[in-house]
Parts: structure tokens; C-alpha cells; sequence
């Protein structure tokens, strides 16, 4: 009389093996960042904290990176499958070298390029800046733009002097008054204003996208293998990380939380000031039209006719829609 | 009389590393006899390192013959010991193990029996409680004591010594002369001595082979025929004084007088000048 | 009697005494440094962005804690010391080719030139390409900045060997292999061991440039996170612990040569 029972446990085991197969063979994937962790990465964290990921079965392993060029290069070389860059730099690097990388959602649909300078200095708008000292890092995107952004505001460029200092060096030369301005990311405009608070001085931030500059920027973008490959689990992650994006601007304490929790490294309050300080580069105009995450066809245009101005390409020469995926997220809804 | 050593018509060039040919030695014939004792003298640069090098097997002459047991010299031969001007001990190994260096290098592994030798080696020559020293910790006589006592340990036939005590001060170098001297006696060696100290040669040696010039060639094969066992005595025997003025006006004027002409000439002969009276040489 | 051995005593005491002042003079000038340094600060309100003082940098030190400090500490130990190992690894029988080898010095020694010059700062980011973003490129990384010093220490220690007992080598047929294990190495054992006190230090900084480039642990992977927050401080007192490291390995270098190695030492001395 046993044996039949127990075979009938076996079974139900069985079945609820399979029920749950999706968490117990949870599809791996591998999430490229384009930077150090902080704030303005919160909502991948956010996701896998709040389980998004692992509702979908997907089971999302974080490497952190060292700039929008590098994150494509390790997705299109195979070491992660998804990640964030700056649309722009994927827009170059595909039509130069037709690197087999996708966009697939629009996670700051504003570029979040922006002058910072310190109260008091006499510059309230982009225009005020014509014969102002401005430093600005090296190898930052921002620097192809600022004369495109110069030409919008009738500022002439000879007027001001352009300085080039490693990034770590920016914030202490605003406050000690080495420099008027400084080309910045919102992403940064908290710790600048941290530091500037220490120093006894206010920061002023002054965004390019309220001075014409309008376009896309940081985005989540996928390998065309994984597409391919698993456009399944491509689908599902995109389906996660919008809730997460959604989560993350709902509830910044949890999602700063979040990424302190990961990452011990990161303070939460400045992680939740972070998350505050950019919600404008998710939700604004352009992503309410479009709905969240999606690339707006003319937008998308903008964005790489201003890239290809600002980078001296000829702008008819490269279709910015062949950069885009939007197949995963067409699914979603 | 049995010839244990010969050169025949042995010369020497070196070829440089810009392929250039740089003459070190001149054709030269002379012979060592058995457990004979014989000194080359002669200055700086004349060719005596060469000389052991070819003897040794570790260079082929590029002209004549050197023949060892009446066999020719092609390679490296057992029957050689070689002890340097330098002591050249490995500065990592004790005494005994840098004694035991040569069994360990060629065969790649030391008996007990072979231990057992190198320590009664040591006890010969005075170093029997130093065996587990360092070489740092030895003197510079007793470095080079333990350079000799490494050249013995194959039970070489043959000895050379280059210069071995030019770096020692002139008391210990003295005592080691006598020291080298009553081991190679009571070991039965026939030696090549090389030095560029006359008194040495001619307090030490059966017969003393002066070279000259650069390139070297040999200016005279003085046999020294000093009676009774050499010791510091010897050094007063009017006879000693003679032999080595003889052998220092070669060195200081050599090719000078009609004299010097004449033993040119002798030299070209592999038979040893007999004794050229050194009274009258030195009258 | 007992007099004079107590005043015999008393100078031992003394010179052991000056002896241990002697050695620790270096660390004493460092911590007499500190108060001068706070004091600068304080006076002249140096801000904290620009040079932090030694107090905020202790604090910023104690507020990470222990477990966040050992976790980096390891992951930079790792890299430096495995890279560091690798590069012994191939820099010593590549010393002995060049050694060996007239044709192989030629031709492979201004390749070595060519990589030591290339500033592996420049390439690390290829190389991540490259290999992926596991061990293997940092590992890269630390050997492509330590091995060239321990290539030429070690070369040239094997060429200082002393002519004669290259020529007893010969004169005794011992062989090539022999020539160079029993003679070669173990008298360019000085040398590599200076070779060896560079690398190590080299090894850290190989591991931390490694860290900028990629990494998601590590000190250097702690000061540059520390920079890009703006937290100077902590950036300092990484830096610092980075700098004891780097000081404790060179020590435990030279230890190993006075353990191991302790006749190379009589040659300096
Ligand atoms: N390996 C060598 N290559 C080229 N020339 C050499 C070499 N060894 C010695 N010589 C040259 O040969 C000459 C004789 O040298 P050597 O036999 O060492 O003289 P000595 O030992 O009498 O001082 C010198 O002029 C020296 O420069
Ligand atoms: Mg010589």
C-alpha cells in the first residue's frame, strides 16, 4: 500500500519541479554597467532586489564598467549579454564599425550633459558662459556636443577658453575658483553639490536639454547574439527592468537601499539624491509621449543628426533605426 | 724520463666578436715531465691564462699540438685540475660542499665515500675545522686552500694554478707556496704553475719557463737546480738570487742584449737550457 | 668582575638600543609628520578635496569596516601575488634563453624593450577586451609591469657569474643544464632577489592600474571608486593601507632572502 503513495508524492514533486523550473533554471544573464555602481544605476538593482528579474526566471549577474565605449565593446565581444550606454556612443560606434549591438530602451530620453557652475558667479543660462573659463574632462561625450550647444545659444566659441583636467579634478577646481563652469553629467550633480555644501558654496546646475540639446542618452542596449539567440529571455528582462525603472523613481529609498545593499561602497542618501536629482532625464515630455522606454522615431533622428554634425559624419550616411531594437519591448506590452 | 705534458709548435689566436684575429701566443714548444714542478713567469698579457686554457682543453690551439699522456688534448680532459686566481667558491655552499662542487657538477650527485675523501682533502691541508663554514667567513689563503683542495678532489694527474695567490699578501703567500708545494709532492702532481712573481717561480719550481712579448712567446726554459727541500732557507742560497735576476733581466729588457738573442734561439728547442751557471750570470 | 660585566652589558644595551632607533627612524619621521601635517591643514584651512587631513583620513579609515577592508585587501593580494608569481614564472627561463642564446638575445630582447615601454596603462582596456573580464587580464596586467625587472636582474646576474667558474664548469663537462642550475641561477640570486623587491612593489601598482580598468574589488578598485564620490578621505586612507601593503611585501621579500637566501646578503653588506 506504501509504494503506490509514494510514487504519487514522487510525482507531485515532480509537477511542482516543473512549475517552479523557471526559478530553479533562472536563464542567466548578464548585465553590463557603463560606470561604477551609484544612484543613477539604482533601477537594475532595484530589480533584482525587488525580484522583478526573478519573476521573469532571469537571474541578472552585475559587471561593472569603465565608460559607454567599453560597456559595447564587452557586449560585443560576448563578455555580457544586456547593459547601459549613452545612445550617442552606440550611434558612432555603429556606424563606424557596425558593432553587433542593439539599443533596446530608453532609460534617460534627456542627455543629462549640463554646466555646472557655483552661485555668485553672474552665469544663470548656457548664454551667460560666452567668455568664461570651463573645464571639462577629456574624453567625456559631452565635449562633441558643446559646439553644437554654443551655435543653439550664439555663443561664440573663440570667446571662451576650454580646459581639459582629469574628472576627479573638476569639482575641486569650480570651488577654488580655477575654473568658472564645468561640463558635467546630472548623474554627478550630487556629489559636486556635497562638496560645494563642505566648501560653503551653492552649485548651480544648467542642463543642455533646456538649451536646445535634445536627445537621448543612457540606454539599456543588448548583443545582437542574445537577441537572436534568446529573444525570449531578451523580452522577459525588458519586461523586469521596466518595472524596476518604474520601482526606482516610486520608491528612491528602497531602490538607494538597494544598491547599498549590493554594494556596500555606495551611501544611500547620496544613492536617493541621485535617484531624485535625474528623475527629469526619465520622465519628461519625450518619454511621456512615447511611453517609457521606447525610442520616438523622429527623436531618435535628432539625436544622431546631431551626433553626426557635432562628429563631422555625413548624417545620411548611417541609419540611426538599425541601431534600435524594438522588438523585445513591442512584445512586452 | 717520461713526458707527462708537450706543447708542439703550440700557437694561439683569438678570433674576436668582430671576427678580427688577435695573436696571444707565438709557436711554442716546451714539456712537463712526470710530477715534475714547472713555473711559467712572464709579464701581464703575454699569453699564461691562454697557456692553461689550451692545456686544460678548454680552447684548441689554433697551431701545433698539445698533448697530454702522449695523446692529443681535443676537449675538457679528468686527468686536469684547474685552480684559478681567484678562489671562486660559490658563495652559497660551505667549504665542504664547494670541495664536493666538482663531483656534484659532473656527475650530478655525491657518495658518502666521496664526503669522506674531500674531508680528509681538507684535513690535509690544514681546513679540517672550517669544513662547515661559509666561504665569506674564510680568508682570503683560506679561500683559496679551498680552491686547491677542489682541484685535488678528482685525483688529477695534472694541476694548473693560474696566478693562485697574486690576491693573498706576501707572508701567506709565501707559506702557500710551501703548502702547494709539500700536497703536490705528497699527492705525486706533475704541475703548471703560472705566476708573474719571479721568486715564487724559482722558489717553488724544477724549472721555470719565461715568457715574453706581446704576443707571448718563450724567452728561456731555465732548469732550477737549488739542493735540498725548498723552504725559506732556499730563499738565502746564493743561487736563488742568481736565477732570479737571470730571469728578471729577461722580463725588464728582454730582446736588449746579444745574450737574450742567443736564448731566443734555445728557446725555439724543446730541451730545458741546463743550469747557464748562475754564478757567472750573476758575476 | 660583575662591574665589568655590567658595563659590558650597558654598551650592549646601548648599541642594541641605537640599533633599533637606527631602524626605526623611517616610521618615527613618518609619524612625526602627521601633526605637522594637521597642523598645516588646520592653519591654513587646506579643504578637504585638495589635501585631507590625517584626522579625516583615520576616520574615513575606521568608518569602512574591517571585513570591506580584508575583502579588497584580498582581492588586490591575490592579483599582485599571482601576477607576481606568474611573472617569475616566465621571467626566469626567459632570463636563461637570453642567456643562453646569442640569436635569442637579438632578437627577443628588443621585443621585451618594446614591451616594457609601452605604457600598459594604454593597452589595459584592450586587454580586457580581449581576454574577457575574469582574472586573466589582470594577471596580465601585474606580469606585463613586473617582468621586465626581474628579466634583466636575473640576466644579468647570470652574466656576472665569474668567468673561471663558467670555464670549471667546462673543464668538468657538467653540462649546460647543470651550468646554469648549479652556477648561473644560484649566483644571479642577489641580483633577482633586487629584481624581486622591485617587482613586488611593482606587482601592487600592476594590480591596481588593473583595478581602474576592471574591477569590481580591490583597493585600487576603492580609491578610484572613493575619487569619482569625491570622498578624498577615504581615497587617502586607502591609499595608505595600499602603501603599507606594498611596504610589507617588500619586507617579506627581503626576509625570504635573509631565511633562504641569507649568504646573497654578505655581498651588500
Ligand atoms: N677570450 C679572449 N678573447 C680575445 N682575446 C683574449 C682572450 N683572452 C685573452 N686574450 C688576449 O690574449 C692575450 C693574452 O692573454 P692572457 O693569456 O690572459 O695573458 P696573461 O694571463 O699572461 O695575462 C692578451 O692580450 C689578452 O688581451
Ligand atoms: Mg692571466
Amino acid at each position: 500500500m506504501k509504494r503506490p503513495f509514494r510514487l504519487k508524492s514522487l510525482l507531485l514533486t515532480g509537477a511542482f519541479a516543473l512549475i517552479s523550473q523557471a526559478t530553479l533554471a533562472a536563464d542567466k544573464v548578464t548585465f553590463q554597467l557603463d560606470w561604477l555602481p551609484g544612484g543613477d544605476k539604482a533601477s537594475i538593482y532595484a530589480g533584482i532586489d525587488q525580484g522583478y528579474f526573478a519573476d521573469e526566471g532571469i537571474e541578472v549577474k552585475i559587471s561593472q564598467g569603465r565608460g559607454s565605449t567599453d560597456a559595447i565593446s564587452k557586449i560585443a565581444t560576448g563578455s555580457a549579454d544586456v547593459g547601459f550606454a549613452d545612445l550617442v556612443a552606440l550611434l558612432v560606434a555603429r556606424a563606424n564599425d557596425q558593432v553587433p549591438v542593439k539599443a533596446v530602451y530608453s532609460v534617460f530620453s534627456e542627455a543629462p550633459h549640463a554646466f555646472f557652475t557655483v552661485k555668485g558667479n553672474g552665469i544663470n543660462s548656457v548664454s551667460d558662459v560666452a567668455g568664461k573659463k570651463i573645464a571639462t574632462s577629456p574624453f567625456t561625450s559631452s565635449n562633441i556636443f558643446l559646439p553644437l550647444l554654443l551655435d543653439l545659444n550664439k555663443v561664440d566659441q573663440d570667446s571662451i577658453s576650454l580646459v581639459k583636467a582629469d574628472p576627479g579634478s573638476l569639482a575641486p577646481m569650480l570651488l577654488t575658483g580655477n575654473t568658472d563652469v564645468v561640463i558635467s553629467w546630472i548623474t554627478d550633480a550630487e556629489k559636486y553639490r556635497s562638496q560645494a555644501a563642505k566648501a560653503g558654496k551653492e552649485l548651480t546646475v544648467m542642463p543642455w536639454y533646456d538649451a536646445g540639446l535634445k536627445f537621448y542618452a543612457t540606454s539599456v542596449i543588448a548583443s545582437e547574439r542574445f537577441l537572436q539567440q534568446r529573444p525570449d529571455v531578451a523580452r522577459r528582462f525588458i519586461r523586469a527592468y521596466n518595472r524596476a525603472v518604474e520601482f526606482t523613481w516610486a520608491h528612491p529609498q528602497q531602490a538607494a537601499e538597494a544598491v547599498h545593499k549590493q554594494v556596500p561602497e555606495v551611501d544611500v542618501d547620496v544613492a536617493v539624491a541621485t535617484i531624485n536629482s535625474i528623475r527629469s532625464l526619465v520622465y519628461n515630455d519625450a518619454s511621456a509621449s512615447a511611453g517609457l522606454g521606447n525610442f520616438d522615431h523622429q527623436r531618435l533622428a535628432d539625436t544622431w543628426k546631431s551626433t553626426a554634425i557635432a562628429q563631422k559624419l555625413d548624417p545620411a550616411s548611417f541609419d540611426p533605426e538599425t541601431a534600435i531594437s524594438r522588438e523585445p519591448k513591442l512584445a512586452a506590452e | 724520463m717520461k713526458n707527462y705534458v708537450e706543447f708542439i709548435d703550440v700557437g694561439h689566436e683569438y678570433t674576436l666578436a668582430d671576427g678580427q684575429r688577435m695573436r696571444a701566443l707565438s709557436p711554442i714548444n716546451f714539456n712537463i715531465q712526470r710530477h715534475e714542478f714547472v713555473s711559467v713567469v712572464g709579464p701581464s698579457g703575454c699569453g699564461k691564462s691562454t697557456l692553461l686554457r689550451l692545456l686544460s682543453g678548454l680552447i684548441q690551439p689554433t697551431e701545433g699540438e698539445v698533448r697530454i699522456f702522449d695523446k692529443p688534448v681535443t676537449e675538457p680532459q679528468d686527468e686536469v685540475g684547474i685552480v684559478f686566481q681567484k678562489p671562486t667558491l660559490l658563495p652559497w655552499k660551505n667549504v665542504l660542499d664547494n670541495v664536493l662542487f666538482p663531483l656534484r657538477h659532473k656527475f650530478g650527485r655525491v657518495l658518502p665515500a666521496d664526503k669522506q675523501r674531500a674531508s680528509q682533502l681538507l684535513e690535509m691541508a690544514g681546513l679540517g675545522s672550517y669544513q662547515q663554514h661559509m666561504p665569506g667567513e674564510l680568508s682570503g689563503g683560506m679561500q683559496q686552500r679551498v680552491g686547491i683542495v677542489r682541484a685535488l678532489l678528482l685525483s688529477p694527474d695534472i694541476l694548473i694554478l693560474d696566478e693562485p695567490f697574486s690576491a693573498l699578501d706576501a707572508l701567506t703567500r709565501e707559506e702557500m707556496g710551501f703548502e702547494l708545494l709539500r700536497i703536490c709532492r705528497e699527492q705525486k702532481k706533475t704541475v703548471l704553475f703560472i705566476t708573474h712573481s719571479i721568486s715564487e717561480a724559482v722558489l717553488l719550481s724544477d724549472r721555470v719557463v719565461v715568457l715574453g712579448g706581446r704576443p707571448g712567446e718563450l724567452v728561456d726554459n731555465i732548469e732550477i737546480d737549488l739542493p735540498g727541500q725548498r723552504d725559506n732557507s732556499t730563499l738565502q742560497h746564493p743561487d736563488f738570487a742568481a736565477y732570479t735576476r737571470t730571469i728578471r733581466n729577461y722580463i725588464c729588457a728582454p730582446h736588449k742584449t746579444g745574450e737574450q738573442e742567443k736564448t731566443g734561439e734555445s728557446a725555439k728547442t724543446d730541451e730545458p737550457r741546463k743550469a747557464v751557471s748562475p754564478h757567472k750570470g750573476a758575476a | 668582575m660583575s662591574a665589568n660585566t655590567r658595563s659590558l652589558e650597558n654598551t650592549m644595551l646601548k648599541t642594541r638600543l641605537k640599533s633599533m632607533l637606527r631602524n626605526s627612524l623611517p616610521t618615527l619621521a613618518m609619524i612625526a609628520l602627521i601633526p605637522i601635517w594637521e597642523l598645516v591643514c588646520w592653519l591654513f584651512e587646506v579643504p578637504e578635496f585638495i589635501l585631507p587631513r590625517p584626522s579625516a583620513i583615520a576616520e574615513a579609515f575606521v568608518a569602512v569596516e574591517p571585513q570591506r577592508w580584508l575583502l579588497h585587501l584580498g582581492a588586490t593580494l591575490y592579483i599582485a601575488l599571482a601576477g607576481f608569481a606568474l611573472s617569475i614564472l616566465i621571467s626566469l627561463p626567459l632570463a636563461v634563453l637570453l642567456v643562453r642564446s646569442e640569436f635569442l638575445n637579438k632578437t627577443l630582447f628588443p621585443i621585451l624593450v618594446v614591451i616594457q615601454s609601452t605604457p600598459i596603462i594604454a593597452i589595459a582596456p584592450l586587454l580586457i577586451v580581449i581576454m574577457g573580464t575574469g582574472d586573466a587580464p589582470r594577471l596580465t596586467i601585474t606580469c606585463l609591469i613586473t617582468f621586465f625587472p626581474l628579466v634583466v636582474s636575473a640576466t644579468t646576474g647570470m652574466l656576472s657569474t665569474p668567468e673561471e667558474l663558467i670555464e670549471l664548469s667546462r673543464s668538468l663537462r657538467g653540462g649546460a643544464i647543470r651550468e646554469i642550475w648549479q652556477i648561473r641561477l644560484p649566483y644571479a640570486i642577489p641580483h633577482i632577489f633586487s629584481g624581486l623587491k622591485v617587482g613586488i612593489t611593482l606587482a601592487v601598482i600592476g594590480a591596481v592600474i588593473a583595478e581602474f580598468v576592471a574591477a569590481e574589488q580591490g583597493l585600487g578598485y576603492f580609491v578610484q571608486f572613493s575619487t569619482s564620490y569625491f570622498k578624498i578621505p577615504q581615497a587617502f586612507a586607502a591609499l595608505f593601507f595600499l602603501s603599507i601593503v606594498s611596504l610589507m611585501l617588500f619586507k617579506a621579500v627581503r626576509w625570504t632572502q635573509k631565511i633562504w637566501f641569507g649568504w646573497s646578503l654578505q655581498k651588500s653588506s
